[in-house]
């Protein structure tokens, strides 16, 4: 299925960057659905800037990105709609507890069922203890948990994630990788970008690594020996 | 761990006016917003009204009664131009403000959990789109009579109501107009169906110059009015002015602000998520420095926004130590911040007319204007050492201990105190010898001689208000109708040197004489708060000056 269906991404000699200089070089990449796709490569490379622009909130500097099969436009309802994104935002209601913020996110894209969604979302996440509680005054990696949740709590054709395992303990980890397999197995797609061999290896996924000379795409082992080669 | 499965009905997505109200909803339920709150908010904004309103009447009576007799000395012509171009400079003030801002954004958990729904833009920001024009026409209502008062013109129930209107409408119709420019995107071609996002930053910077550039406009039309008056020969000194018969303006300004709001309003979806979060990310944290009373941070908040991210060249600099690398790079930041540069310029010439308005000639009040627009003058040149102590970054890779570092950065802003003292209370003095004003020719003398002395005093407020503890994130925040706020103790640091250190000053423009005796004491006054400042600059206490 996923290498026939349209692409849910295509990069060509895609550019981005800031004031007009580009932090990276071009990036070409292709995304099905049904496929989970990674982005490699060291702290400061681009990798970020690249899920920025397939996100709508950077304007590529060069080249074509298509999302949806068209240009990227977060205006779009519908593009806000089937794309969903976790960065490093870190902000909050402070009148709104863990729950009522999953509850608001389901509310605001249709979700039917909603407390009951979101229930079973908190469990997934391990927030249930939590659901009464301010995201201010929950641990650093609750609150990573909740905005891992509040992607799942929502439907998507796409999710893109910037270094999901960040903050979170092994068993998280582990199981953060299941629900992105899961993504991929009911034909979603998933473009995240990690530092976590592990996390690659589990998702068995291929890697476009980002780099200042040349981006290329890898095979997971392949990926995973340049990370591990970075690491050294 | 089990999938999740969600399902979802694209024609149960809410509107974005459902969303605002259910996020209202639910904070309201947990603050007990019921009917007791409703009744209490209305009595508080009675009783606040009744109170500004009190005020400002009371203002104005203070004002009218204090102004000179017609026999008196004549500091500016007599009409209503000068009020009108310190009501422009305000309005500059407004774009120049909204222009930073956005002025529409959408910052905090807006940003982070609204943005990204499937909802309608429109009713998400309508609020923050029409709570802009709305607050500028109130505040051009207010402002605009209370400035005509202060320039001592006749007080009439009809000329306050034409000024309240004209000022309230043209406020109203500038901020339409920066709402329209925000959602304005002129690039579209064949190549690019979908408009570029680029436009978008660079007429909100345009915006924001073209209030900066209309305030010191403004400012320098009042001062050369201020300068002019005195000669008879000048054609200033017989124009007269009045806004007379031009309150009419205010309906068509009026509607050209309505019209302009719907407009802009129905374009609101138009606006950009990447925009909206970057204007809401510098308004949440400027209203944070408001309500924080941390004056400070504000002015960080709003210069960051305007500097430039890439420049076209580096300058190519010579090495000299670190002393001169330290102050080389203070004066790179002085001149490569157009709102520091437009805020000094605008300090000095407000403090040369502001010392000819009537109300102000000599007294405790010609003080206060002094103190004031010196401070604020002396502040726009301490940008540098504002940011090192924020990121001490350059100072930490220089040979130099922390005091050392911090006297130096004290620099640019004693070479700006003694610029603005010799503009301000020199032209006070050359007056006074030229036998205007309140100063005799004798008196004029030692206001030379108060230069240095004033010169040092605000140079080392400025440095001691930019070293000043930040906001104490980790105290239990003060609760506020936008959230819990920091608590700060810093917002008179630094004017509270000044304030101490300048009263001999004081003292002489109270007693309404000048002597030796009292500008030695003055001298003494500086002397001891510089050394002090020496002192204790650096010191671990928190090593705050």
């Amino acid at each position: 299925m996923s290498t026939q269906a349209p692409p849910l991404i295509r990069a060509t000699g895609l550019r981005v960057g800031y004031s007009g200089e580009a932090v990276c070089a071009p990036v070409d990449l292709t995304l099905r659905p049904g496929q989970v796709l990674a982005l490699i490569g060291p702290n400061g490379s681009g990798k970020s800037t690249v899920l920025r622009a397939v996100l709508g909130l950077l304007e590529p500097l060069a080249g074509t990105l298509k999302v949806l099969n068209r240009d990227v436009d977060e205006r779009s309802a519908d593009f806000r709609g089937r794309v969903a994104g976790v960065l490093d935002d870190d902000a909050w209601f402070p009148g709104l507890t863990t729950r009522e913020h999953l509850l608001l996110t389901a509310a605001g894209h249709g979700v039917v069922g909603t407390s009951s969604t979101v229930d079973r979302i908190m469990t997934t996440f391990g927030l249930t203890s939590q659901s009464q509680v301010v995201p201010s005054a929950l641990s650093s990696g609750q609150r990573r948990r909740l905005l891992l949740a509040a992607a799942f709590v929502r439907p998507r054709d796409l999710l893109v994630l910037d270094e999901p395992e960040q903050r979170l303990d092994s068993a998280m980890r582990t199981s953060l990788a299941g629900l992105l397999r899961a993504e991929a197995e009911a034909g979603r797609g998933v473009l995240l970008a990690t530092h976590d061999p592990y996390l690659l290896t589990a998702l068995g996924a291929d890697a476009v690594l980002v780099d200042e000379v040349r981006c290329r795409r890898l095979r997971t082992q392949a990926a995973v020996a340049a990370m591990n080669a970075e690491a050294r | 761990m089990s999938h999740p499965t969600v399902t979802a009905d694209p024609e149960r997505v809410p509107t974005g006016r459902r969303v605002r109200q259910l996020t209202s909803q639910i904070e309201a339920a947990r603050e007990g917003r019921g009917l007791g709150h409703v009744v209490s908010e209305v009595w508080y904004v009675i009783v606040t009204v009744g109170l500004c309103a009190t005020f400002v009447l009371g203002i104005a009576s203070a004002i009218g009664g204090s102004v000179p007799d017609a026999g008196g000395p004549a500091r500016l012509v007599d009409s209503e131009l000068p009020a009108a171009l310190v009501v422009l400079a305000a309005a500059g003030g407004l774009l120049s403000l909204a222009g930073r801002l956005g002025p529409v954004g959408v910052g905090g958990g807006g940003a982070s959990w609204w943005l990204p729904m499937p909802v309608d833009r429109r009713g998400l920001l309508r609020p923050t789109v029409l709570r802009w024009p709305l607050s500028a026409a109130l505040a051009g209502t207010v402002i605009a009579p209370l400035v005509v008062v202060g320039f001592g013109s006749p007080i009439t129930a009809q000329r306050l109501l034409g000024w309240a209107a004209v000022g309230g409408a043209t406020f109203g119709a500038l901020a339409a107009a920066a709402l329209l420019l925000q959602s304005w995107h002129p690039t579209r071609s064949a190549s690019r169906p979908t408009p570029s996002t680029r436009p978008e930053a660079s007429t909100s910077r345009t915006v924001a110059v073209v209030g900066e550039v209309t305030m010191l406009v403004s400012t320098v039309g009042v001062a050369a009015l201020a300068l002019t008056t005195g000669s008879p020969t000048s054609p200033l000194a017989t124009l007269t002015w009045g806004l007379g018969s031009a309150w009419w303006l205010a309906g068509p300004l009026a509607v050209a602000a309505v019209v302009g709001t719907w407009y802009a309003e129905r374009r609101s979806d138009q606006l950009t998520g990447t925009q909206l979060r970057s204007h809401g990310s510098v308004g949440t944290r400027a209203l944070s420095a408001v309500l924080s009373l941390d004056l400070r941070e504000l002015s960080r908040a709003l210069t960051t926004s305007s500097l430039r991210p890439r420049r076209a060249r580096s300058l190519a600099l010579s090495p000299g130590g670190p002393r001169r690398a330290i102050l080389t790079a203070d004066v790179v930041l002085l001149a490569r911040t157009p709102r520091q540069i437009a805020q000094l310029a605008v300090a000095l010439l407000l403090g040369v007319a502001l010392v000819r308005v009537p109300v102000l000639d000599g007294s405790l009040a010609l003080y206060g204007t002094l103190l004031l627009t010196g401070f604020w003058a002396v502040n726009a040149a301490a940008a540098g050492a504002r940011h090192a102590e924020m990121a001490p970054v350059l100072d930490r890779l220089m040979p130099l201990s922390a005091r050392d570092a911090r006297l130096v950065r004290g620099s640019v802003p004693l070479i700006t105190a003694a610029t603005w003292g010799l503009v301000v209370m020199g032209s006070l003095a050359v007056e006074g010898l030229g036998g205007g004003g309140s100063i005799s020719s004798e008196e004029s003398l030692w206001w030379f001689a108060l230069v240095p002395a004033w010169a040092a005093v605000l140079a080392a407020a400025a440095l001691r208000s930019a070293y000043r503890p930040p906001p104490n994130w980790g105290k239990v925040p003060i609760s506020t109708p936008m959230g819990g706020m920091p608590p700060t103790g810093g917002l008179l640091r630094g004017l509270d040197l000044a304030l101490v250190c300048t009263l001999p000053t004081a003292l002489a423009l109270f007693l309404g004489t000048f002597t030796p005796s009292l500008v030695v004491v003055q001298w003494g006054f500086s002397a001891l708060g510089v050394a002090g400042l020496v002192a204790f600059s650096g010191r671990r206490e928190d090593a705050r000056v």
